[in-house]
C-alpha cells in the first residue's frame, strides 16, 4: 500500500510541477502581451495627436 | 500557449503530449512489475527521464553561455536563461520523485550519499543562477555574468553523473544494473520512450519560453521608445 501511495504522489509531483511551469509561462505571456498592446495603443494615440497639431 | 498560426509550436505541444501518454501507457501496462521493489519501481521511468532533461537543459545553458561570450548576442542569453529555468524544474522533479522512491526501498526519504548530496547542491546552484539574473538590472552585465555562471555551474552535471562511479554510493546505476536494479528489455523500451517523450516536452517548453523572452525584449523596446518621447 505504501508503495502505491508513493507511486501516486511521485506522478502527482510530476504533473503538479509541469502545471506550475506551464501556468507561470502562460501568465507571464498574457501579462507581457497586455502591457505591449497598452503601450502600443498609447504610442499610436501620441503619434495621432502629434500629426493633428 | 502556442500563438495562432504557430504550427511548429502546436505540433511540438501535441506530439510531446501524445508521447507522454504513450510513455504512461507503457509504464503502467507494458513494463513488468519489478520483482523486488514492486510497483514503486515505476517511478524510475519519469525519475530518470526528468534527470536526463535537467542535465540536457543545463548543457544547453552551458553551450548558450559560450555562444553569448563568443559574441553571439542576446538570443543566446534568451536560450540560456530559458533552458536553466526548465532544467531547474526538472531537477526538482528528479529530487522529489527520487525521495519518494527511496522511502519504500531504502527506508528513508533522504540520505547524504554522494549522488543525492550533489543533486541538492545542483538544485541550489541553479536557484542561485535565477537569483543572479534577477539581481543584476543592466541587461548586458546580467547576460555576461549569467553566461559565466552558467558555464561554471555546469560542472555539477558531470559531478552528479560520475558520483555513483567515483564514490561508494547506494544510488542504483541504470547502465551497469547493480544489486537493486536489473532492467528487462520491456523496461528498457519503456525507459527509452520516456526519455524521448521528456526530450520532446523539453523542446516544446524551451521554444515557448524563448518566445516569452522575445516578448520581454519587445516590451523593453516599446518602454524605451515611450520614455524617449518629449514631455
Amino acid at each position: 500500500m505504501l508503495n502505491i501511495t508513493h507511486l501516486v504522489i511521485a506522478y502527482a509531483v510530476f504533473w503538479g510541477l509541469t502545471f506550475v511551469l506551464v501556468a507561470s509561462m502562460w501568465a507571464r505571456q498574457r501579462r507581457l502581451e497586455r502591457e505591449i498592446s497598452r503601450i502600443e495603443t498609447l504610442l499610436e494615440k501620441i503619434e495621432q495627436f502629434e500629426q493633428g497639431q | 500557449m502556442a500563438k495562432k498560426g504557430d504550427f511548429v509550436g502546436l505540433f511540438l505541444i501535441l506530439s510531446s503530449a501524445a508521447a507522454i501518454l504513450l510513455a504512461l501507457t507503457m509504464i503502467f501496462i507494458y513494463a513488468p512489475r519489478e520483482a523486488v521493489m514492486g510497483d514503486v519501481q515505476r517511478i524510475f521511468y519519469f525519475h530518470v527521464a526528468s534527470a536526463w532533461v535537467g542535465f540536457f537543459a543545463f548543457f544547453v545553458t552551458f553551450l548558450a553561455g559560450i555562444g553569448y561570450l563568443a559574441g553571439g548576442g542576446r538570443r543566446w542569453d534568451s536560450v540560456a536563461s530559458s533552458s536553466a529555468e526548465i532544467g531547474l524544474t526538472f531537477i526538482a522533479m528528479t529530487v522529489i520523485t527520487g525521495a519518494l522512491w527511496a522511502r519504500p526501498v531504502w527506508g528513508v526519504y533522504w540520505t547524504w550519499e554522494p549522488r543525492l548530496t550533489i543533486s541538492a547542491v545542483q538544485l541550489l546552484v541553479y536557484v542561485a543562477y535565477g537569483m543572479l539574473r534577477v539581481s543584476v538590472e543592466e541587461p548586458e552585465r546580467r547576460a555576461r555574468f549569467a553566461a559565466v555562471y552558467g558555464i561554471v555551474a555546469f560542472v555539477t552535471v558531470p559531478l552528479s553523473w560520475f558520483a555513483i562511479r567515483w564514490w561508494r554510493s547506494i544510488h542504483p546505476d541504470i547502465l551497469t544494473g547493480g544489486e537493486e536494479m536489473s532492467i528487462t528489455p520491456r523496461m528498457a523500451h519503456t525507459l527509452l520512450v520516456s526519455l524521448a517523450a521528456f526530450t520532446l516536452l523539453y523542446v516544446a517548453l524551451l521554444r515557448q519560453r524563448v518566445r516569452l523572452e522575445r516578448l520581454g525584449d519587445a516590451l523593453a523596446y516599446l518602454r524605451s521608445r515611450f520614455e524617449r518621447l518629449p514631455r
